[in-house]
């Protein structure tokens, strides 16, 4: 029996005596609650396990987020967390989450960065459905390009991961799984607006054609109509996306084999800059449009050959074609990115100690005639369990690129787990990225500076990690307590140096040291019945070398503190979330001419949302960045947008005040 | 004094609110429950029938026991609902898993 599951609060048969010492407490507990028009019954919530032990009662509330079993340092973001805010896209997935960071790196076309270990996104190896995905030109936006709706599930990997998907994971990986075909049948539509003129339409539907077969259909639709400018300085605060998207999936599941294949299509024009009504004294308007198709499809093939012993043998691959035609101003870029990737493994539990996983893959990507590589690879990798206690898994592939010749990826893992309370994590990997350098960071070009871009190699990095883990029995309930120091350094590295050239933009190769250490202590605790605070501090040490000098890196926080709470009526009819960052200063890329500071101070951010659940459907409102504060500058030098110190890339804040939305879900034929 | 007074209407309010007439109905299901989902599946669609107050699911014991306010509702209509959702449900009686004390 599991002792301590996830998130577990204890409750006790409170006889009358000790009911009278709580009474007092409890009043202000029904006060509350009689806003929400529920009675304060000791009853366990809707998503709450209960097991018991004589005369203990203990309940589970279902986590949002679950530490995932393996040796990897993983937490899996179920739906539930992703219900506690809006999250209209995988970008917006991240509010109530310690560990991942989201910025805005354009005030002007909107890209946005993941930051996992206080450096870039780059280094977080994105995965949909455990395929490598969004790579090169779809980096940028690639965040967008996942409906929150569409999502059952996210999977953050910090550190080195396994060999399986690849070298590329450097900092970590993120994984998701979408809606699967073969859910409860049904209709799920949901419907958002808010107050910054979006509005968004997400469906999924499912069919279950027979007892193996099943198919789903995903769409969404988004336009941003307003033309907002908060800060006065000519600009839209926010470009204005109008996207369609869609994608079909299909399942047969047998008893020795399972298909599992889709296709995919998006469409987005993005518009931002100036606009006549934004800049109606500019003659010369500096307009940004983004126009992006992308075609995806994958399959994978399992063929279960001893399900006694796991043993089985996959086939997946997919295939992207990535078009995308960009105007930053006078400046143009277009690309027609191909993408195709395969891999056949193996997979064996020898005994309940023993797992070897091998496998082949082949990766190729296009972006233009000098632009290209194709890497053939292979791996192995082992895993010695012993009875949970102790989880060693040591992984090495070896890999011919095109382009940089062969090269061996090791990567080792261990977990222990001494006994219930405690269990310790250690990691150590290498990674190495191939770099396109324009097509990731083609943003960039909507700075008025020069972008130079060097002969690059390959990028290498080692990521060294340790993380524990404990579960604290505490006045009857759990203390879920999590510490753990992550140290990254590059050994080859494309830098993007801002500092050595007011007039470029240069993005080089590393001379010197670069480096990343980050420390993160989280806790979570059910305060009282239904309501969870998780409270989360982490310190980034983040270094590079700049034109010769070793600099921290800019634009990053030196810090950031999470706390949020969570709060569901026992039926779970009601769900209060709410989240308070603080984001630590840091340093602006080196000043020309005064025009801006050297570095940016902290700020905070407040989040909130109201969930009311109905058997058919379930309405939510909640506001983002509630205490309004805004980056200042969030575009440098607005008011000549085509001269070499017009910048908008120097976004380290949000760029818009308090918004606010709501939404509704509807739950068509699902029971 | 005032304060005093406040509290002490509140908690009779409090008081009188938990003096329900709260019951416990005990069921199986067919078809049976396997799983995390299952259990999600009952409590999911249960908990929107007016008067169910408590859910709990024993997966091992293929045992659902509800709780519920014997003035807004009954077993029989409590039984009915779970066909709503494609279950069939069937009193256990005189089977109490845990002595409970009623509130």
């Amino acid at each position: 029996m599991r002792q301590y599951p996830d998130c577990l609060w204890y409750h006790i048969n409170i006889k009358a005596k000790t009911f009278m010492r709580f009474i007092l407490t409890s009043i202000v507990m029904m006060l509350t609650l009689s806003v929400f028009g529920q009675d304060m019954d000791a009853l366990q919530a809707d998503t709450m396990k209960t097991q018991n032990l004589q005369n203990i009662t203990i309940t589970s509330r279902r986590a949002g987020t679950r530490r995932v079993k393996g040796p990897t340092n993983a937490q899996l973001i179920t739906r539930d967390e992703l219900f506690k805010a809006a999250c209209c896209n995988l970008g917006e997935s991240f509010t109530t989450n310690p560990s991942v960071d989201v910025n805005y790196s354009d005030a002007a076309t909107g890209a946005k960065q993941i930051k996992l270990l206080g450096l870039s996104g780059t280094y977080v190896q994105m995965l949909t459905e455990n395929l490598p995905n969004f790579r090169g030109a779809a980096a940028p936006y690639a965040l967008d390009y996942v409906p929150g709706p569409w999502m059952n599930s996210i999977q953050v990997s910090k550190g080195s991961s396994s060999v399986r998907n690849g070298y590329e994971s450097i900092t970590g990986q993120i994984d998701i799984e979408y809606l699967k075909p073969d859910n409860d049948e049904g209709l799920t539509v949901n419907l958002y607006g808010n107050t910054m003129s979006r509005l968004e339409a997400n469906a999924d539907a499912n069919i279950h054609l027979d007892d193996k077969l099943s198919t789903e259909v995903l769409a969404h639709y988004q336009d941003d109509f307003g033309h907002h400018d908060v800060n006065d300085d000519g600009f839209l605060d926010q470009p204005n996306v109008r996207q369609w998207n869609l994608q079909n999936r299909w399942k047969w599941k047998g008893t020795h084999y399972m298909f599992h294949g889709g296709i995919s299509l998006v469409k987005e024009k993005r518009e931002g800059g100036q606009t006549h009504q934004t800049a109606p004294d500019s003659h010369h308007l500096y307009k940004i449009g983004i126009e992006t198709d992308r075609y995806e499809g994958y399959m994978k093939h399992a063929f279960i050959l001893d399900p006694e012993h796991g043993t089985n043998i996959a086939l997946m691959g997919n295939v992207s074609m990535h078009l995308l035609d960009a105007n930053y101003g006078t400046k143009h870029y277009s690309v027609n990115q191909k993408n195709a990737y395969a891999q056949l493994l193996f997979e064996n539990n020898f005994t309940e100690q023993h797992n070897l996983s091998v496998g082949l893959s082949l990766n190729y990507d296009y972006l233009m005639k000098d632009d290209k590589e194709t890497t053939p690879g292979a791996y192995a990798q082992y895993t010695y369990n012993l009875n949970d206690k102790v989880v060693a898994m040591a992984g090495i592939r070896a890999d011919h690129s095109s382009r940089y010749g062969t090269f061996v990826t090791p990567r080792f893992h261990l977990k222990l787990t001494p006994n219930e309370i405690v269990s310790l994590r250690l990691s150590a990997g290498k990674g190495y990225r191939t770099v396109h350098a324009l097509a990731e960071n083609n943003y960039l070009l909507a700075s008025g500076r020069h972008l130079v871009i060097d002969d690059l190699e390959q990028e290498q990095a080692w990521n060294y990690g340790v993380s524990s883990s404990f579960y604290i029995p505490l006045f009857g309930k759990t203390l879920k307590l999590n510490a753990e120091y992550y140290h990254t350094h590059f050994s080859q590295q494309a830098v993007i140096d801002y500092d050595s050239n007011p007039s470029e933009i240069r993005i080089t190769n590393l001379d010197g040291k670069s480096y990343s250490n980050t420390v993160q202590i989280d806790a979570t605790y059910p305060v009282v019945k239904g309501l969870e605070l998780t409270a989360a501090w982490r310190w980034n040490d983040v270094k590079c070398t700049y034109g010769g000098e070793l600099m921290e890196k800019p634009l990053t926080s030196r810090y950031k503190g999470l706390v949020t709470a969570s709060y569901k009526t026992p039926l779970g009819l009601w769900q209060v979330d709410a989240t308070l960052q603080l984001n630590g200063g840091g340093r602006m890329p080196t000043p020309v001419n005064g025009l801006w500071d050297d570095r940016f101070q902290a700020y905070e951010q407040v989040s909130a949302q109201i969930t009311r659940w109905f058997r058919h459907f379930s309405i939510y409102i909640g506001g983002e960045n509630l205490t309004g504060f805004r980056q200042k500058q969030t575009i440098i030098n607005a008011a000549d947008p085509f001269s070499s110190t017009f910048d908008p890339t120097m976004v380290w804040g949000p760029v818009q005040g308090a918004m606010f939305y709501a939404g509704i879900r509807i739950n068509i034929g699902r029971l | 004094m005032k304060k005093v007074l406040v509290l002490s209407a509140m908690m009779l309010t409090a008081v009188v609110c938990m003096a329900k007439d709260i019951k416990t109905l005990v069921v199986t299901t067919v078809p049976q429950m396997h799983c995390e989902s299952c259990e999600n599946k009952i409590k999911g669609n249960l908990r929107f029938e007016k008067g169910v107050k408590q859910i709990e699911c024993n997966i091992p014991k293929q045992m659902v026991t509800i709780t519920y306010d014997g003035e807004k509702t009954t077993p029989e209509k409590i039984i009915q609902s779970f066909g709503k959702f494609g279950y069939k449900a069937t009193e256990v009686k005189k089977e109490k898993p845990e002595s409970k004390k009623e509130k």
